[in-house]
């Protein structure tokens, strides 16, 4: 059933609402700031052409993530390439960052999230970074929930472990 | 019973998905003091869970650091219009600056044609006739408007109702028909029939000047 105009037009504006939101999750799938706009704007397109399937069951944030997720995947995913965050976060914002080694730290982090598989980064940053639920991210990934904390243990486990190589190499060269 | 099979477990059945709903704060609280009290025996486990916590911190900041800016600016406007219409845009706005022009155009054209054919029926016309009266000063359409009235039908004709009748037939009043309507102006004139006011303006210019 079609939504009346006053409903559609507060569905409309809760979508506006989530634009922000939508970016900075476009920026944890793509890792890089080239294609955030389009990501952002084929979802915003998905959505409003959704606006009357919406029920308003649920966060309307895990609905438009859950819309970005499928496209990302569908046509973006071929354009991540693994570990090109480096770059884009070796830039004047991390030069701001107050002390030394908490730079050095998010380097290594961003090192090593952007040499992680997509599908373990992707559950890891939706819930460190977005503070989602894991049904959350069940939903918005379309995977089980035991596929999410199976996924979300690997990825930390392999976040340690490649974060205490670098750390060695990094008191290696200190001490050299 | 059941319930308590399922929350109460050996401290060997804690698994790294439970460390990791610890950390994230997914535990209920009766499981959540299990992983604690589970921890205080295994300070590796502890270890571990801190440097989760760590990491959880980290990419915040790093993703807060780097997200910050695409808040702030460049935000989409809405509603938005369609990659297909954003990437046609550049030939949509050639197509509007295109019909902007034309309509200049036109509009330019017609304004230049209404003026250069009065200017015309002006020099055509014979002197003496209508045309000539019709010059661009108040009461002269007023008069042909009155000598066409009169020479159709020989009564007095409210002003404004005149000015209605002259406003339709304007444009396809010929020269040798103002020469006739002319005469008979005069001639209702000569008669002693007075038929508006802006009669007697063209007939002394001097009130014509005056009433500017």
């Amino acid at each position: 059933m079609a939504l009346n105009t006053k409903k559609r037009s507060e569905v409309h504006t809760m979508i506006a609402n989530e634009i922000p939101a939508l970016r900075r999750y476009a920026y944890l799938l793509l890792h890089n700031k080239d294609g955030i706009d389009d990501l952002v704007q084929d979802t915003l397109e998905r959505a409003l052409m959704k606006s009357d399937a919406w029920r308003a069951e649920g966060k309307v944030r895990s609905w438009l993530y859950r819309i970005q997720y499928s496209i990302f995947v569908n046509q973006y995913r071929k354009r991540v390439k693994q570990g090109n965050m480096l770059a884009d976060i070796e830039g004047a914002e991390v030069s701001v960052l107050p002390k030394q080694d908490i730079e050095l730290e998010y380097k290594h982090v961003a090192q090593v999230i952007g040499r992680l598989s997509e599908k373990y980064r992707n559950v890891l940053l939706l819930v460190a970074v977005e503070g989602a639920s894991y049904e959350e991210v069940s939903e918005i990934m379309g995977i089980p929930l035991g596929t999410v904390k199976s996924r979300l243990a690997r990825a930390r486990d392999e976040l340690r472990v490649e974060m205490s190589k670098d750390e060695t190499a990094f008191k290696n060269d200190k001490a050299l | 019973m059941n319930k308590k099979e399922n929350n109460i477990r050996p401290f060997a059945s804690i698994t790294e998905e439970d460390l990791n709903a610890y950390v994230d704060d997914q535990l209920d609280s009766w499981n959540r003091q299990k992983v604690e009290a589970y921890l205080k025996r295994h300070p590796e486990q502890q270890e571990k869970v801190n440097d989760y916590r760590r990491y959880n911190h980290l990419l915040r900041s790093v993703y807060a650091n780097k997200t910050s800016s695409l808040y702030d600016k460049d935000i989409v406007p809405y509603p938005v219009p369609s990659r297909k219409a954003r990437n046609d845009n550049f030939r949509t706005m050639a197509k509007v600056a295109a019909v902007m022009v034309l309509c200049g155009a036109s509009a330019f054209g017609g304004w230049l044609s209404a003026h250069s054919g009065q200017e015309v029926t002006s020099i055509s016309a014979p002197k003496g006739s209508i045309a000539h009266v019709a010059e661009p000063r108040p009461g002269a359409i007023l008069v042909s408007t009155e000598e066409r009235t009169a020479s159709a039908s020989a009564d007095m004709v409210p002003l404004a109702e005149s000015v209605q009748i002259e406003e339709a037939k304007n444009d396809v009043v010929e020269p040798h028909v103002l020469e006739l309507k002319t005469e008979t102006r005069e001639n209702k004139i000569t008669d002693g029939v007075i038929l508006d006011e802006a009669m007697l303006h063209e007939k002394n210019p001097e009130n014509e000047v005056s009433s500017h």
